[in-house]
């Protein structure tokens, strides 16, 4: 029997779309696929995953949500439970990859410069795998607000609040508190 | 160079993790997604995960090459492992009254193998990517959640 749980907020749209979609509506589930694909894989990929990884965790992920998806309480919050199953299997991923390159570490997985990079001089390099390991240790919510902000063109902010369950007038200011905490861990940009 | 406007920042931030669009065939594995799930299902317990980070501290070098999962559901115990690769043998137990019957699931279809008196089986010539196991022992059914082989 499906669970039914109170919700304490409005329903967003993302919610109803998860709504629709734990009562077995695969029109639901598709929408919500095409909302936040680009979250989901840019996630995987944030990790340094080659590509044959990040399609392995995305593939994962995208089963695993599918399988527990009526055990999420909050539909509100499907982006941020959706990226919490990636983060998970995307550091499995890396910890099963130390085991297969026992010399490696995580945290050179984390802060190396990626082979896109491989051409660029040592301190761009430095620069790169010191804006991963800063990214990588925001809070997720960041995260996903900066990963939206990455597409071309920048998902507007009344589409970042949609899909973040968080209201629009709030997304410029998470903006620039996180851009703030990025350049604190960071550090220098030289 | 010089301290980055947010704008910048974020162009930056987009160079370094990737920029490239959603393959299609991940789009279309995902949507196919719903279809091999179950709405209410129930999953096993997954007990022991050797690649936790708990797991891994103070583990001998070589026992940590293999994986090893141990999950539990109802009166059957389920334990898994194999070495990490692009081709795997995944082999494991089932410990059960009347284990009959154990199926490899995967995205592409499904296979079973044999079970020895021990409630021993394995799945060789495995690809690396998504899979999960069912067990069937008498009434009890054992589901684990998806993971990557």
């Amino acid at each position: 029997m499906t669970p039914v749980f109170l919700y304490s907020e409005p329903m967003s749209r993302v919610g109803e779309l998860v709504v629709s979609a734990q009562a077995g509506d695969k029109a639901a589930w598709t929408e919500l696929v095409h909302e936040f694909e680009t979250l989901v894989w840019r996630t995987a990929r944030s990790y340094r995953l080659n590509e044959a990884d990040a399609h392995d965790v995305c593939q994962t992920a995208w089963l695993k949500a599918a399988t527990k998806l009526h055990t999420l309480r909050d539909p509100n919050r499907f982006a941020g439970w959706i990226t919490t199953i990636v983060d998970r299997e995307a550091l499995n991923t890396l910890r099963r990859r130390q085991r297969e390159v026992p010399s490696s570490t995580l945290h050179s997985f984390e802060t190396e410069a990626s082979p896109d990079h491989a051409h660029e001089p040592v301190e761009a390099q430095e620069l790169a795998g010191r804006i991963r390991a800063a990214f990588l240790q925001l809070s997720e919510q960041c995260r996903n607000i900066i990963t939206l902000r990455t597409t071309e063109p920048p998902t507007p902010y009344a589409q970042i609040a949609e899909l973040l369950g968080v209201p629009v007038g709030s997304i410029g200011s998470y903006r620039q508190r996180c851009l703030a905490s990025l350049r604190v861990l960071v550090g220098e940009f030289a | 160079m010089t301290e980055p406007t947010d704008d910048e920042l974020e162009a930056l931030v987009a160079a370094v993790i990737g920029d490239s669009p959603v393959p299609s065939a991940q789009t279309e594995f995902a949507i196919e997604a719903f279809s091999l799930a179950r709405l209410d299902e129930e999953l096993a317990d997954l007990v022991f995960d050797s690649t936790s980070e708990s797991a891994l501290a103070g583990v001998r070098s070589n026992e940590a090459d293999r994986i090893h999962h141990s999950y539990v559901q109802g009166r059957i115990t389920l334990d898994i492992e194999w070495e990490p690769g692009p081709i795997v043998t995944l082999s494991g137990q089932i410990d059960a009254e009347s284990p009959q019957e154990v199926i490899l699931r995967r995205p592409d279809g499904d296979r079973s193998a044999d079970l020895n008196e021990f409630g021993e089986f394995s799945f060789p010539q495995a690809l690396r990517g998504p899979a999960r196991i069912t067990c069937i022992a008498g009434d009890q059914r054992l589901e684990t959640d998806w993971f990557m082989l």
